[in-house]
């Protein structure tokens, strides 16, 4: 069952959402309880000139700050609140707000001012008054906003000038020189109030000052001024521009001065700016960088590491642009950091439940169980790093080298992820245990052992470049030695393999070159030298790992998460030719039934995992399980969107840019990719070796059985060609194959089957192709004792064996075999090693009476339908099960060789097993025949019947029995009717008549070639 | 020996149930004569003669022009040929229709309502329906058919559906009557064929009869089962088409119902106005399928199927009397 989520609607990642939930959560956890730091800076606004260079002044205000109620809530927002690319909602305060107003009222002011509009001035003035007062009200701060008191100042010094300007006043209109009258008394009697006399006065001595700091004011909108160090640092941070003058004091200042509580202040101070439209990251990052040195105590160390992080994501723009490598490369030396701290200090815990930072003004000091508590989620930040790899492999054009330079981070992502999981397991967390667990599984699961090899080894040639250690590189070195050539040989021939090991091949290249020249510059941001932590190693094989990671997730996990892991085992296990297990895997998890339930990119790693079985397969010679499973991806003509390897062009609907946008997405890294060619040549194989034999089996009804619709189509397409030159694409080879194979010249179809190219990336290309011929041969055989042996009288052992390159005993097993299934009316004289033939045509009546029962039997079963339809309590798909089922299972194809063809694979079904249950019921005295009904189907169907009636149909299967039950009365009734026709039919319908269960024209008597009519 | 005074006494002579059908030699000779001639295509003419009780009497028949003559003439060409007959004193009263037929052939739909036409004029009307085929393998290939008078009331109500045939109790057995054929021949003809001495040990019939060959028939009647199997396999499509659609109308109104009861229940909590629980206009009735075609092909398939069944009777008994015979001849 293919998973087409193209149709769904919409399709969030869950796990960006996810992420960003989380990075919400903790920006406003954050937020709040940073707000304290710049509440200290509202309360003083007008004594902040006075004491502007006092250290001490500021620590007393700091102290008191936590008083100050709400507003230190409100302090921390900011008034421009553009959502930014995390998403993150900034909330306005309602001070903000007020402020706000308050600048608008006094440029509308200042606009009127220029026309000369004193009535207009008037209603703002008062306006503007009002909204002081609302604005003091919220703000409880007890100065002037100096917005106000600029204001003042200037329509004072305006109004002046306008009384001065006598001309002006003569022009002007009565109500506006009535206007300008009431102003000049208003404004004489406020600003001489002693309310704001203190202020205007200072002001008109310092207005420089003033505007300096009200720019500042208007850019970050914190309600006035910072006291001294903090003021000053906030405009290094605000002020990009100013920074380069305005050395901040922490910078300058000797490390062993800088105080816990400087540090934690300062932190405070970034986290609650970050986010804002006016702050500058890089700078940001940077004071962190600094703060992360002199921070005081592990603890705080690590609080400042992990805003780090936050700080560096905050950096890469939007979620639809992938994060810069050099970033996303410092981002991993930040978290290596603090993964290696908390390995040195097992005491201190990260957790992201613990209470946020709260004020401390000192080092904390160890729990009652004696452990730290840091608050802090390394689990969305390792998801994080994922999924921006994820996106710069999705980005970056596969064929350069960046990529491959790309791919070789992969091991340190492996590492720190490695080191999280560790932690998690250390402390116990096992609830984001699996969720790592997880993206180490989705690391894994695609890898060859090829691949696998070559990542390890790219490890340690990675450690050894970094750290020079002589162990790393001789344990190196002898791997090489190891798998040099079968690594370079295998890891070439698969197409996921072919890339990682070239990548290693690229490194180990650079590992040489750049211990030549030890001076080369990697000084630029994407050189970031990104060591593998020394203590990482890599298990020995993929399959060890995945076992003990898909083990944690199957415990701890969630159902998505079980539900991956559980496809990237059956991916890894069909990957590594354990098809069986895979298998079971894949039909005991009951996977197949929701997974259209699923999200997408799970129903997309369905898509693969079943490509991957059916490839698995492929390679086993089990050429009819890999038809179903491939048939169906293949046949859907959308394979590139199921597997999201690429997108379709498509032809007749047009997306809309969105849905472009997200299937993008979605989209495989390539070095992820299943090869196309190498699917489509699978699948057209295994529809080749299917379907040729059941086309001269039944040369005259091509249309009744039809295995693979697509083959099908194809060949018609092939056939109705004028001229056919030399093959040059997959299906070109197959159709040659095909017509080869349909007059039983095997060697002309292996000829060109093994001309294709893809064989290059099978891994065992030897044993697969040997699988090939033995094969076609058996199929040539078949197809050919099929069209042809009705032109013999009687057929040589030997001659077949000579012609077929076979063994007397596999020719004598498959003629023997035909001969059983009555596909061949003949038997065999010993004596003369020969297959004497019993073929007789049948007679026109005789065809048609079989095509008459063909009927019948089909408006018996719509009968027996349309009986249980009318009794009711039917389920639907239960009701569809027979024909119904059969239709819309060939669309979906899952149901494979007998549903494909749509109304008639779905009456073949139903015909062969029922027909078989009326002689069952004829034995059994007429009694109840659900229960042998489906012995005698499935046990007819045999292996590959049971294979794909359990698991890829099981909706039909499982619905049968009971149906059966419940017909009871119209069953007595039936049963005659169902005898007769069970008496026309051959012996056993449907048991003998195998899938197809194409038993119609069996009957009358000894006479048997009804194949050839 | 009832008259024509007997008749007029009795007024319920109409109620009568026909019985028997009663052809002249001459009738039957004309009939397939036409027939014959005209093979492979299916011609018509009409019967004449008269309603006598229980039997119907056929002294007279005429062929109708086929279509593919010039069509104008043939709606006068009835007219004027009872005019004809008239004059020269022969029975010019309609009693029903006779046409030839492929390999028994002819349930179908036209042919009721020609019946049906024709019943408004003549409450008795027969149709003999003559069998070339039938006739070459030795057989007389004449049937009179009637509609039976239950079928005809619901035609004409068209109540056809499975329900109302239904009730009306009537199955696919019940649309065709076939009526027992006399054939009867003038004192002055019988008196002629005795005085014709002797009859022949066996006619060419006889040796038809014989024959060995009926592959033939057999596969072409199979065939034509089959055509009608597949007829019966539409006609099935379209009755659990309907019960589907049915069952969906019925869910979709369930659905309804609900949403209006809720919706209800709000409203008189909200004091409003309860509305109708009913909506006729909503949900229309799914017409139901008629049944008649589907009778039709039951019954061309019992038709088959007789036909089959006798054949293969026939078969076996001239098998086992060829083997009878070599036996003999060995001996």
């Amino acid at each position: 069952m293919a998973s087409r989520f193209w149709t769904a609607g919409s399709d969030s990642d869950e796990e960006e959402v996810d992420a960003s939930e989380e990075e919400n959560s903790s920006s406003e956890e954050e937020s709040s309880s940073s707000s304290s730091s710049s509440s200290s800076g509202s309360d003083s606004s007008s004594d902040s000139d006075s004491d502007s260079d006092s250290d001490s002044d500021s620590d007393s205000d700091d102290s008191d700050a936590p008083k100050k109620g709400a507003a230190r809530f409100l302090a921390g927002s900011d008034s421009d609140s553009d959502s930014d690319e995390d998403r993150r909602v900034v909330l306005k305060s309602a001070k903000d707000k007020r402020f706000s107003e308050l600048t608008d009222t006094c440029d509308e002011i200042r606009n009127k001012m220029k026309i000369n509009d004193w009535s207009a001035i008037q209603g703002l003035f008062d306006e503007l008054n009002k909204r002081l007062e609302r604005a003091r009200k919220v703000s409880e701060a007890v100065g002037t906003p100096r917005v106000y008191v600029r204001m003042c100042v200037e329509l004072e010094d305006f109004l002046n000038d306008t009384l001065a300007n006598k001309d002006l006043k003569k022009k002007m209109s009565s109500t506006n020189a009535k206007a300008l009258n009431t102003m000049r008394q208003r404004l004489k009697k406020h600003n001489t109030s002693d309310e704001f006399a203190e202020a205007v006065t200072k002001f008109r001595e310092n207005p420089q000052e003033d505007e300096e700091e009200e720019e500042e004011e208007e850019e970050s909108s914190s309600s006035s001024s910072e006291s001294d160090t903090d003021g000053e640092r906030e405009e290094t941070e605000k002020r990009p521009a100013g920074a380069a003058k305005k050395k901040d004091k922490l910078l300058t200042m000797d490390s062993a001065e800088i105080t816990y509580e400087m540090v934690a202040k300062k932190l405070r101070e970034i986290v609650t700016s970050r986010g804002r439209k006016g702050t500058d990251k890089q700078e940001q990052v940077e004071m962190l960088q600094f703060l992360a040195n002199v921070a005081k105590g592990v603890p705080q160390k690590l609080e400042v590491l992990l805003q780090l992080v936050g700080s560096l994501f905050d950096l890469s723009p939007g979620i639809s642009n992938y994060m810069k490598v050099g970033l996303w490369k410092r981002c991993m030396l930040v978290m290596l950091e603090i993964m290696d701290t908390l390995q040195a200090n097992e005491a201190i815990v990260l957790d992201d439940s613990a209470e946020p930072s709260e004020e401390r003004t000192a080092e904390p000091v160890a729990g009652e169980d004696g452990k730290v508590r840091v608050w802090g989620n390394l689990v969305a930040f390792v998801e994080r790093l994922d999924d921006e790899m994820f996106k710069s492999l999705q980005v970056i054009d596969p064929h350069t080298h960046e990529y491959m330079a790309r791919l070789r981070d992969e091991p340190v992502f492996l590492a720190l992820s490695q080191k999280v999981h560790d932690y998690l397991a250390r402390i116990g967390d096992v609830r984001n245990q699996p969720k790592v667990a997880l993206r180490l599984i989705e690391h894994f699961y695609y890898k060859t052992d090829a691949v696998y090899d070559a990542m390890r080894k790219l490890t340690m040639l990675q450690q050894h470049f970094y750290y020079k250690t002589d162990a790393v590189y001789d344990a190196m070195r002898k791997l090489t030695m190891l798998q040099q050539e079968e690594a370079a040989a295998s890891a070439a021939a698969h197409p996921e393999g072919a890339v990682a090991a070239a990548s290693a091949a690229a490194e180990t290249a650079a590992a040489a070159n750049t211990s030549n020249e030890p001076g080369e510059e990697q000084t630029a941001d994407d050189k970031v030298a990104l060591p593998v932590p020394l203590d990482f190693s890599m298990d020995e094989s993929s399959t060890a790992a995945m076992k003990r990671l898909v083990g944690i997730v199957f415990t701890h996990g969630d159902e998505r998460a079980k539900a991956r892991a559980m496809l990237c085992t059956i991916y890894h296990k069909a990957l590594h030719g354990d098809f069986h297990s895979a298998r079971d895997m894949l039909l005991m998890s009951h996977l197949q039934d929701n997974v259209m339930l699923m999200d997408i990119s799970t129903q997309i790693l369905y898509n693969r995992s079943m490509a991957q079985l059916g490839l698995a397969a492929f390679r086993l010679g089990l050429i009819s399980e890999a038809h179903s499973c491939l048939q169906e991806l293949y046949g859907s003509g959308h394979i590139k969107e199921l597997l999201a390897q690429g997108m379709a062009m498509g032809k007749f609907q047009d997306k809309t840019p969105e849905q472009e946008l997200l299937e993008k997405r979605r989209q495989m890294p390539f070095h992820m990719h299943i090869s196309m060619e190498l699917l489509e040549s699978s699948c057209l194989i295994s529809a080749m070796l299917l379907e040729v034999p059941a086309m001269a089996s039944s040369p005259l009804s091509v249309k009744k059985r039809v295995i693979s619709k697509s083959f099908h189509r194809i060949l018609d397409t092939y056939n109705r060609q004028t001229f056919t030159g030399p093959p040059e694409t997959v299906r070109d080879h197959i159709m040659a194959a095909t017509r080869a194979l349909m007059r039983g010249d095997w060697s002309g179809a292996y000829g060109a089957v093994s001309a294709l190219t893809v064989w290059q990336l099978v891994p065992q290309r030897e044993s697969v192709l040997d699988m090939l011929k033995k094969q076609l041969k058996e199929e040539a055989l078949r197809t050919y004792l099929f069209s042809y042996s009705a032109q013999y009288r009687s057929l040589s052992l030997d001659q077949l064996c000579t012609m077929f390159e076979m063994d007397e005993k596999a020719v004598y097993s498959i003629v023997s075999k035909m001969m059983i299934a009555e596909d061949l009316h003949g038997s065999w004289d010993q004596p003369t090693r020969t297959i004497v033939m019993h073929s007789i045509e049948a007679t026109k009546v005789q065809s048609l009476a079989g095509q008459f029962a063909d009927k019948a039997t089909l408006m018996v079963e719509l009968n027996e339908r349309a009986y249980a339809f009318r009794t009711g309590g039917l389920r639907d798909d239960d009701d569809m099960g027979g024909g119904g089922g059969g239709r819309r299972g060939g669309r979906r194809g899952q149901d494979g060789q007998w549903e494909d063809d749509g109304g008639h694979g779905g009456r073949g079904r139903g015909r062969g097993p029922r027909l078989g249950a009326a002689r069952m019921g004829l034995g059994q005295g007429g009694q109840d025949f659900g229960g042998h009904r489906r012995g005698g189907g499935g046990g007819g169907r045999g292996d590959r019947g049971g294979f794909r009636a359990s698991g890829f149909s099981s909706n039909m299967t499982s619905g049968l029995p009971d149906r059966f039950q419940r017909r009871g009365p119209y069953r007595q009734q039936a049963n005659p009717n169902m005898q007769a026709l069970g008496s026309i039919s051959r012996p056993g319908g449907g048991v003998g008549g195998g899938p197809g269960g194409g038993s119609y024209n069996r009957p009358l008597g000894g006479d048997r070639r009804d194949r050839g009519l | 020996m009832t008259t024509v005074a007997d008749l007029l006494k009795r007024p319920d002579v109409k109620e009568t149930v026909l019985k028997t059908v009663q052809l002249d030699g001459q009738v039957v000779l004309k009939i397939m004569q036409h027939c014959d001639g005209a093979q492979p295509s299916i011609v018509t003419g009409q019967l004449l003669g008269l309603d006598v009780g229980q039997t119907m009497e056929v002294t007279d028949c005429f062929p109708f022009p086929s279509p593919e003559d010039d069509g104008d003439s043939s709606t006068n060409y009835q007219l004027d040929m009872m005019r004809c007959l008239r004059e020269v004193n022969v029975d010019n009263n309609t009693v029903g229709w006779y046409q030839s037929s492929v390999l028994g052939q002819y349930q179908t739909q036209e042919m009721i309502e020609t019946f049906i036409s024709y019943h408004d004029s003549i409450k008795k009307c027969v149709c003999i329906v003559y069998d070339p085929q039938r006739q070459q393998r030795g057989q007389l290939g004449l049937r009179a058919i009637r509609l039976k008078d239950s079928f005809i009331e619901l035609f004409k109500e068209q109540k056809l559906t499975g329900k109302d045939l239904r009730e009306a109790g009537v199955g696919w057995r019940d649309v065709f009557v076939e009526v027992p054929i006399k054939i009867h021949n003038s004192s002055l003809a019988q008196a002629l064929i005795a005085d014709l001495n002797p009859a022949p040990g066996a006619t060419a019939g006889d040796l038809e009869r014989l024959s060995l060959a009926n592959a033939g028939y057999l596969s072409k009647t199979m065939a034509n089962l089959i055509e009608c199997m597949d007829d019966m396999l539409a006609e099935q499509g379209k009755v659990s088409m309907y019960h589907r659609n049915v069952a969906r109308q019925q869910q979709q109104m369930a659905a309804w119902l609900q949403k209006r009861n809720q919706e209800n229940i709000a409203r008189r909590a909200a004091g409003e106005e309860p509305l109708p629980e009913e909506d006729p206009v909503l949900f229309k009735p799914i017409p139901e399928p008629s049944a008649l075609d589907q009778y039709l092909v039951t019954s061309q398939i019992a038709g088959y199927c007789d036909m089959l069944g006798a054949a293969a009777e026939k078969g076996m008994a001239k098998m086992y009397l060829v083997q009878a015979a070599q036996k003999a001849a060995q001996h």
